[in-house]
């Protein structure tokens, strides 16, 4: 194997190769640091260029793009509170206060390594453990996916503040908000009121631009600071000190990226979500998450950086796309005349490994570029009130019309502006409503296809040991959450 | 107290909402099927119950407070961005602008096109932002426009005009 790698390296660093990467990583991470832009959309943007591209430099330059795009998002997160991608929707919860109170720099540079980090580790997995990890993630049928999202649910506690039952209205909100659109089974519709703009449900991207972004301009409105600048400026970046005092959290993201990313269907942002809370939920101080806690920045960046890894594992081990990205990169494998799964790694040796060194590389020049980005980003911390928050509600609606050329997505986009406004106001917690709305899909198609597959009977879910385990860490997670809540209210 | 008149009043607003979406909007507007062994009907009845039982605990949360005088029903915010704190009469007012002016960019975008609506609402998005200085808001008008239009139209070939 080190002999190919070896080979896989010497056929990626050509000054083309090197090059390519290059501009897909900084196509990334300026794409994505645009509210509303994707990774899937830089990739599908991307992979007409690389047509005539032999298939080694068009696979680096997607490569750098997918790594760019993940990380990018953390940007206006951290920034301007406004996920650019929805994978870092929980890089908001903590970058944003961070931002706040000056320590823009050290948030971005936070979210940077702990992106490098988890980015490699998910990467040697790929490259050592790629065959393995992949036949352990298509161990997940439906019964396990659905005892992941209640296990996930608990997340809700952990990001709803001191008012618990605030929280779990906004998630109730949020779990109804998500059942718009067409049945997932069935195909009828649901709260479409006969419309066709809605059959496809409400968009994760506009409600995030409309939630988060939005409500901030209009809530910052009823402020007469438009002279004033609304970041303070950087007070240096982050420290090799900061950096190692998160690495507990940022090797537990990675894994959990990692795994998460391997396992179809589930994708980033269940991941950041995932790994968030698990790092509050082991941390001394958990009373600092979502006040600006580093190690919140650290998990949230580090669990959905490793799911570019962890996905690429289903796909080049067995030919299945771990999220919609993969899915768009599993069609530029087809476009370059190769067949992701288990015969590529038989069949095209050379180029496998030319795309596992590719990754690799990619790894080292995510920093470089990033650390240019964020000093090109770093001009937004200058900018006044007045400057910022017009041109802010502006790009957003760009962004919301860009994703989908839809005038109907300003519109919801302008409604979760004015809901996300108003629960600010009556302080119910946005990131609640959030998870509701992320996780109620993949719930709601995972328990109607385990049902289907038991004849009705709900034993399913535990006479599978996956399934079981997860089941039996939500019921300890519970029993920890009601003992903790008891335990404050008796002072 | 304003406090917990607001939860009062959100507990309300949000148990008229259950009982509006279980009792109308979901037998009108979620169609029934038996090709699954769960109706599509399910998920919405079960997260709007448990809206409805949620809801009912904050009005009592909120009322028992209320009749005890007490103000501590609403604890700080947690989760959420900092709540403006220097607000003049005119502040008030200010978001309710800032919503009319983009529903009038939305508008002009659709009918008139990206390039007449953008300088326009920017501009005046600006001036309710308290910025006075005609450079500036020229300027920033025109940098604006200039970015995005070649960002989305040229660079992302998303038909703007």
């Amino acid at each position: 194997m080190i002999n190919e790698l070896l080979h896989g390296f010497s056929l990626v660093l050509t000054v083309g190769n090197i090059f390519a990467i290059f501009v897909g990583t900084a196509f990334g991470v300026i794409l994505a640091a645009i509210p509303g832009l994707t990774g899937t959309m830089g990739m599908a943007l991307i992979i007409p260029l690389t047509y005539t591209m032999s298939p080694v430099t068009a696979f680096a330059i997607l490569i750098g793009t997918f790594k760019g795009c993940l990380f990018g998002g953390s940007i206006p997160a951290i920034l301007i509170n406004t996920p650019g991608t929805p994978a870092a929707a929980v890089t908001v919860f903590d970058g944003f206060p961070m931002a706040r109170s000056g320590q823009a720099g050290k948030a971005m540079g936070i979210a940077l390594w702990s992106s490098v980090i988890a980015d490699g580790f998910a990467t040697i997995c790929l490259v050592f453990f790629a065959v393995a990890l992949a036949r352990v993630a298509l161990k997940f049928g439906p019964p396990e996916y659905a005892s992941l999202i209640l296990f996930s649910l608990s997340i809700v506690a952990g990001v709803s503040g001191e008012s618990m039952l605030k929280g779990l209205l906004a998630a109730t909100v949020g779990f109804l908000l998500a059942t718009v659109g067409l049945d997932p089974m069935v195909s009828t519709p649901r709260f479409t009121f006969e419309s066709v703009h809605l059959l496809e449900g409400i968009s994760l991207m506009v409600l995030l631009i409309g939630l988060f972004a939005i409500s901030e301009v209009l809530t910052q409105a009823e402020v007469d600071d438009g002279e004033k600048t609304f970041i303070p400026a950087f007070k240096g970046a982050a420290s090799f000190k900061d950096v190692k005092q998160c690495m507990p959290v940022i090797l537990k993201g990675s894994i959990i990226g990692t795994i998460l990313g391997a396992i179809p269907g589930l994708g980033a942002v269940p991941a950041a979500f995932l790994s968030y809370s698990e790092a509050r939920r082991t941390s001394k101080h958990p009373e600092q998450f979502g006040k600006g806690a580093m190690e919140g920045v650290a998990a949230a960046e580090s669990g959905n950086n490793a799911t570019c890894g962890g996905s690429l594992i289903p796909l080049l081990a067995l030919g299945v796309p771990g999220d919609v990205t993969a899915a768009v990169l599993l069609g530029a494998f087809m476009i370059h005349g190769l067949t992701p799964g288990p015969t590529l790694f038989t069949e095209q040796t050379e180029f496998v490994y030319a795309l596992l060194a590719a990754l690799l590389v990619a790894i080292l020049v995510l920093p470089i570029v990033g650390r240019a980005c964020i000093s090109l980003f770093g001009f937004i911390t200058k900018l006044k009130q007045s400057i910022l928050f017009p041109a802010t509600a502006i790009l957003c609606a760009l962004g919301t019309y860009g994703f989908s050329s839809s005038h109907f997505d300003l519109w919801v986009m302008l409604a979760f502006g004015i809901i996300g406004w108003i629960m600010r106001k009556y302080n119910f917690p946005l990131a609640s409503l959030l998870i509701g709305f992320i996780l109620e899909p993949i719930g709601e198609i995972a328990i109607r296809q385990s049902l289907t597959l038991s004849n009705g009977s709900p034993l399913i879910f535990v006479t599978r040991p996956i399934s079981l385990l997860f089941l039996v860490m939500t019921v300890i997670s519970t029993v920890l959450i009601v003992l903790m809540q008891k335990k404050k209210a008796l002072g | 107290m304003l406090k917990i008149k607001r939860d009062l009043h959100a507990g309300i607003f949000l148990f008229a909402s259950s009982l509006i979406i279980f009792f109308f909007l979901i037998p009108q507007f979620v169609e029934q099927s038996t090709a699954s062994s769960m109706s599509p009907r399910f998920f919405p009845k079960f997260a709007t119950i448990i809206m409805g039982v949620l809801s009912l605990g904050l009005i009592l949360r909120s009322w028992k407070a209320l009749k005890l005088g007490r103000d501590d029903a609403e604890p700080a915010d947690q989760g959420n961005a900092a709540q403006p704190v220097n607000r003049s009469w005119l502040s008030r007012y200010r978001p309710f602008v800032i919503i009319g002016l983009l529903i009038a960019y939305f508008i002009g975008f659709e009918h008139i096109g990206f390039l007449w609506a953008t300088p326009v609402v920017t501009a005046a998005l600006m001036v309710s932002f308290g910025e006075r200085s005609p450079k500036v808001i020229i300027a920033t008008c025109v940098v604006v426009t200039t970015v995005l239009f070649f960002l989305f139209e040229k660079g992302l070939n998303v038909p703007l005009t």
